[in-house]
């Protein structure tokens, strides 16, 4: 079943951040060398040392997605918002209603509904077209070939479409119910799910009110919103989660068990999150400075990002736009600290190993590697010493970026915010500039775009992430036109 | 291709600690639901659980720790029980084709409370900065990995009641498609009065006051009874496994994992229990080891669904009146009962007079019975829409 040499792409993409709500405000920002970091004031943390971080400006959502959203839990309005620009670019947005959310034939007899009654968007039913003439490509422009078309070329919708909706002749002779056949998956991650909702109920004594203790809450949210009858997963490796998600969702495409898989990251500032980053003595009172001599420290932000992952064939054939080959991904743990990167950055490095053994290509292919690069002491040297093992002399001839530099840590989000920042430095050819940097520091001595993006050809990048606990996250990316 | 077999299991659970003590506890079938005694539990609507009794963590230390939560505690225990059992000798093994996935629902939630407890009460500048990395819900899998120096590929699913049956096709899937020759699969969920005060909220307990609680299928089910623990399982490339002469317990041979939107309806069930299926016939299965924990709308989706794939009078059971609703680790203890019933030829059963009209054409038993079985299929499921099934069967050497 499983399929390991089945290619995955990226067909949709979307970002809420502190630094834009949309894919083109963000890159524009990133390009322009942005800081994206400040005063929070969206959540109360007046008592707490350091006030300074990444938050997103106001969300604005349709009145019918926000009125499914609760009002207590922002995390909830930043995965929405993400998934519907992501969606909505994939094409999946009423092109996915009428695979995962139409009832099967007989249901839909049984209840004399019209589709388009029913669903809003998407295809009306086969009696329904042909009373109305109606081609459904005439009607709705991308898609489905109308029936006689199909019958016309003889074409089994499966066999020509990949990702769509088996004819009804076909999905009666084979038996199928509608949502059998096309599945979408949602695997999301985050580190701190619902905890901004958490106030009235943890360590109090009183009677628990609306706080939500469940991760899952946010898959559940997007696949009831969209209609989607594919499995849905929720991870949480803390900072690698957002890249860990997408990773994931590729082996689910790979492995046959989702035919689209909406994946990604998001986290929101809390209290709760705040009183422990606070603690871990993580946060700096400066600028954050990732690779400078006088780094000292990171910033935490709130955030986003998501993306549309299928096959290749699938993208093939209904035309869409591929973003980008998302080739290969390495995962693992250093097995050293909870909260200290290893010494040499083996673990790091041994990611990036087996993300480009994965994807078949060799360390010189590598043009650009956008670091996890935190702004810590302890991180950016371990993780220039891994970049350096994996790529060896040729690192010196490799711009690498912390986008952090201008959006902060974005947690659960961050791995996947920064997987799409590197589709976007394939798709534009532009590498973001890592801002605030002043002094160099030998030990970090790769060469970075400092002020503004550089132009360069970028085929194959390497995206990094790294969290508490140990773990490593390494996703290689790859452009279309030589996917 | 590879044929994944599972070579160790080590179960923590409120009926037993380790897979013989647990399987014996199966066998006899007293409940391990009983009064809370962890907290005062008089002002909530919900009076009993099934909670792990007579574990002590430091029976399962390498090497001592400060602190730990109860969710890492029982994680350090199913992780010491399996390996112990699956004769691999760590320091002759390379460590980086080890594959830990491990899955929780809640995580450090009583880490949390106690953290965030003073910070509430206190001022931010009071909360122990020790006890904050213990409240990740990756603290467990991050501390095992640390611990016994696993470097390999990892991964940490929280995605609520079927987090563990996610883990355990995740790494199936690892396994299967070659990736790695060995995967640690497990999963841990703690008890404690903060998740019980969450739950409560929720609606989905029973009143019930004693072990009669928890009625899977039941026409008076009210909802299900929390409980404890913790699983983990060995899966094994089958060559690999032959060829270091593990002792093999079963084999897997098909995961399906499977979603409804808008709650758990009965095509999830289905879609996730075909996959699981495969290549096999519906006649194959034995047996089908049910999710079914008491919670009306979630008993009566499955019950539709093992009807629509099987047919009429299926043997089903479940075995959610004996350790009650362990949530992430619902999906990785219900393998390890799998595998107690495969090896005993036993079939547990439910103690119920009446039972919904879906489940009645379902062949329960109410009392546990032998029965001769080659193959079982086990469900995880959760209410918000999310399935998982797998199908584990005997493999004669």
């Amino acid at each position: 079943m499983s399929d390991t040499s089945k290619r995955v792409v990226v067909t949709g993409m979307g970002v809420i951040t502190p630094l834009g709500n949309d894919i083109q405000t963000f890159w524009n920002a990133l390009c322009a060398g942005k800081d994206g970091l400040g005063q929070i004031t969206s959540c109360n943390l007046s008592d707490f040392p350091v006030q300074q971080g990444g938050e997103v400006s106001k969300i604005h959502l349709p009145t019918e997605l926000l009125s499914r959203l609760s009002t207590d839990d922002r995390s909830q309005h930043m995965v929405v918002a993400a998934v519907k620009q992501a969606v909505e670019q994939a094409g999946l947005s009423g092109f996915e209603e009428c695979r995962t959310g139409v009832p099967p034939v007989a249901e839909r007899q049984a209840r004399g509904l019209s589709y388009t009654e029913e669903h809003g968007a998407g295809v009306p039913p086969v009696a329904e077209r042909q009373a109305r003439g109606l081609s459904y490509t005439e009607e709705h422009g991308a898609g489905v070939p109308p029936v006689a078309e199909r019958q016309a070329r003889g074409l089994s919708y499966t066999e020509e479409h990949g990702a769509c909706v088996p004819p009804v002749a076909e999905r009666q002779a084979r038996g199928l119910s509608y949502t059998e056949e096309y599945k979408t998956a949602v695997v999301l991650s985050t580190n701190f799910a619902s905890a901004g909702t958490l106030d009235g109920d943890l360590g109090l004594d009183t009677p628990w009110t609306k706080g939500n203790l469940g991760f899952g809450t946010a898959a559940d949210l997007v696949a009831d919103i969209w209609s989607l009858s594919g499995p849905r997963a929720t991870l949480s490796l803390s900072c690698s989660s957002g890249a860990a998600a997408i990773g994931y969702g590729a082996d689910l495409i790979r492995s046959g068990r989702a035919d689209f898989v909406i994946a990604g990251g998001y986290d929101a500032i809390s209290r709760f999150a705040w009183a422990g980053l606070s603690l871990l003595r993580t946060m700096t009172d400066d600028k954050l400075r990732p690779f400078d001599k006088n780094r000292s420290g990171t910033l935490f932000s709130e955030g986003a990002g998501i993306v549309v992952l299928e096959s290749y064939e699938s993208a093939k054939l209904r035309n869409s736009h591929i973003l980008a080959e998302l080739c290969g991904f390495g995962f693992n743990n250093n097995a050293y600290h909870m909260t200290a990167p290893s010494k040499d950055g083996q673990g790091i490095a041994e990611t990036m190993e087996m993300a480009l053994k994965e994807a078949g290509i060799s360390p010189d292919m590598v043009d650009h590697v956008n670091t996890h690069g935190t702004g810590t002491q302890l991180n950016d040297s371990t993780e220039t010493a891994a970049i350096k093992k994996v790529l060896g002399m040729n690192a010196y001839d490799v711009p690498i970026t912390s986008i952090k530099s201008m959006i902060g840590h974005l947690m659960g989000a961050a791995g996947s915010v920064e997987a799409i920042a590197s589709i976007l430095t394939i798709l534009n050819g532009k590498i973001p500039p890592t801002i605030n940097l002043t002094t160099p520091d030998p030990e970090c001595d790769l060469p970075m775009p400092t002020a503004e993006a550089l132009e360069a050809d970028v085929d194959v990048v390497i995206s990094n992430s790294s969290g508490i606990g140990g773990n490593n996250v390494s996703l290689v990316f790859r452009k279309a036109e030589k996917a | 291709m590879k044929r994944v077999v599972i070579t160790a299991a080590g179960p923590v659970t409120a009926i037993g600690i380790g897979q013989e003590c647990f399987t014996e506890g199966i066998l006899e079938g007293g409940s391990g639901i009983m009064e809370i005694a962890a907290f005062e539990h008089g002002k909530y609507d919900a009076h009993v659980a099934a909670a792990v009794e007579d574990f002590d963590v430091k029976d399962f230390l390498p090497t001592p720790k400060n602190y730990l939560d109860r969710n890492t505690e029982l994680s350090f225990g199913a992780f010491s029980l399996a390996l112990k059992a699956s004769g691999i000798d760590l320091a002759k093994t390379d460590k980086s084709e080890l594959a830990l996935i491990w899955s929780t629902a809640f995580g450090g939630t009583d880490t949390m409370n106690l953290f965030y407890s003073d910070v509430q009460k206190k001022g931010p500048r009071f909360g122990k900065p020790i006890l904050f990395p213990h409240t990740y819900s990756n603290t467990a899998i991050s501390m095992l990995s640390i611990e016994y120096k696993l470097n390999g590929p990892h991964m940490n699913f929280v995605s609520g009641w079927t987090a563990s049956g996610q883990a355990l096709a995740y790494g199936y899937d690892l396994v299967a498609s070659g990736r790695v020759p060995v995967a640690f699969v497990g999963g841990a969920e703690s008890f404690n009065e903060t998740v019980f005060r969450f739950q409560s909220s929720q609606k989905i307990l029973s009143p019930g006051a004693d072990e009669t609680a928890c009625v899977p299928f039941g026409r008076t089910a009210d909802g299900t009874v929390m409980g404890e623990g913790a699983g983990m399982l060995v899966l094994e490339d089958m060559e690999h496994a032959l060829k270091r002469g593990a002792n093999i317990l079963a084999e897997i041979t098909g995961a399906g994992i499977a979603g409804s939107p808008g709650g758990l309806k009965a095509a999830a069930v289905e879609d996730a229990m075909s996959k699981a299926i495969g290549n096999l016939n519906a006649t194959d299965i034995d047996c089908v080891l049910a999710s079914a924990n008491g919670i009306p709308h979630m008993d009566k989706a499955e019950a539709v669904a093992i009807q629509k794939v099987f047919g009429e009078n299926k043997l089903t059971t479940t075995i959610k009146p004996l350790i009650g609703e362990t949530f992430g680790a619902a999906g990785i203890l219900q393998l390890h009962a799998a595998l107690s019933m495969l090896e005993r030829q036993f079939v547990p059963g439910i103690k119920e007079e009446s039972r919904i009209p879906e489940a009645e054409n379902l062949q329960i038993p109410d009392e546990g019975c032998s029965k001769n079985m080659k193959t079982v299929l086990l469900n995880n499921l959760d209410p918000a829409g999310n399935a998982v099934s797998l199908v584990i069967r005997q493999v004669k050497l």
